[in-house]
């Protein structure tokens, strides 16, 4: 749609609804194409924003939203996450995370689900090493990362693939000389992490 | 391709899913992958407006509507990142821990005249990756007034002139 619109001058396409927000209104609108097919597109507009869609853009209509709820995954996860074990501080804590950020309904178009076998790796290092709290994300691809931060200069991240691998990275300040940050990142299969966790400056950021 | 000036910015949107829980944009906001066809996608705020508040407000549309699509959720979680080109390139162009050399340049299309990319990142180069997320110099929420001041210890942008011309 190449069009400037106005809120009382709409070139070239119809208006079928608007709904008004606090302070900007939506406005629903189609276009009929020559072979009969409809373009959908939503714009708003409030008293000095006027907003012009790309003409590549072609919405669905908000109404006919497509579900993409996938019970089935998420019940999967939900089973996955029964695995960690009770008798970690943190338990409860991860599970309502993990299950906050694998809401299928607020997940963007463009981003993967979430992993299953990830998370199923996840759990498993969890388990295995029982580490402080870590801050959770998922990667745009879906996976698990993992991170434990305690400033720009000592940090230690785990992204969990879900055939297995995994990719970590860590900064730490280096004991040596205490101005610089040694950085190193790398990709690994999870059981061989042991051999980086046991290493001091990472075991002390991560470990209880 | 035209480079963006030094003492320019640019805003990137993060997903929920990249946010920590104690609002943190972290790394995974600033990974790259194949899809991306080489460069992370952000807005050249300056060719938005030159008052922050407005380049604020246009981003937040903006992003409802291309990144949304359209949806406003009632909680989303989801944030603008804002960098400034040069404090980004100091932070990881001369860093000894990457190869990386990045380059910010205007995209600008039809339909986005302040499109615009991070050229230089590697795919798999969690070092840039994580050095991009603490470039952060202060972050947006997508639905809400809310600014957060990143612990950031570099030159603030607003400290420099918007129109002083460094190449």
């Amino acid at each position: 749609m190449s069009s400037y619109y106005t809120d009382n001058n709409i070139k070239d396409q119809s208006v079928i609804g608007s709904s008004t927000a606090s302070d900007e209104t939506r406005i629903l609108f189609f276009e009929i194409n020559d072979n009969d097919s409809t373009k959908f597109y939503s714009a708003y507009h409030d008293e000095d924003f006027v907003y012009e869609l790309p003409e590549s853009d072609i919405y669905q209509p908000l109404f006919i939203h497509d579900n993409k709820r996938d019970s089935k995954l998420e019940k999967s996860i939900s089973t996955a996450l029964e695995n960690l074990q009770y008798n970690y501080p943190y338990n409860k804590k991860i599970k309502n995370r993990l299950l906050d950020l694998i809401d299928i309904d607020e997940m963007e178009d463009w981003e993967a689900k979430p992993s299953l076998g990830s998370i199923k790796y996840f759990i498993g290092f969890i388990n295995a090493y029982k580490p402080k709290y870590p801050d959770i994300v998922i990667s745009p691809q879906g996976n698990t990362k993992v991170e434990w931060y305690t400033n720009n200069d000592n940090l230690f991240t785990i992204e969990f693939f879900p055939n297995g691998d995994c990719r970590f990275l860590c900064f730490s300040t280096n004991l040596h000389n205490p101005e610089r940050v040694n950085r190193i990142s790398g990709q690994i299969t999870v059981d061989t992490l042991d051999d980086y966790l046991e290493k001091k400056q990472i075991k002390r950021l991560t470990l209880i | 391709m035209i480079d963006i000036p030094k003492n320019h910015n640019v805003g990137r949107y993060c997903s929920k899913r990249t946010i920590t829980e104690s609002g943190r944009i972290s790394s995974a906001a600033f990974d790259i992958y194949p899809k991306d066809d080489g460069y992370l996608s952000v807005n050249h705020l300056e060719k938005i407006d030159l008052d922050t508040s407005k380049q604020i407000n246009y981003l937040r549309k903006y992003y409802i509507q291309k990144i949304l699509r359209g949806k406003t959720p009632k909680k989303n979680g989801a944030k603008i990142a804002m960098l400034n080109v040069n404090n980004t390139y100091n932070l990881i162009n001369n860093n000894p821990s990457t190869t990386a050399i990045l380059k910010f340049i205007d995209k600008c299309t039809k339909d986005d005249h302040s499109y615009a990319g991070i050229y230089g990142i590697e795919i798999d180069d969690q070092i840039v990756s994580q050095l991009l997320a603490q470039a952060v110099y202060e972050s947006h929420e997508l639905l809400a007034s809310t600014v957060i001041n990143a612990p950031f210890s570099y030159i603030s942008p607003h400290h420099l002139s918007l129109h002083e011309n460094i190449p």
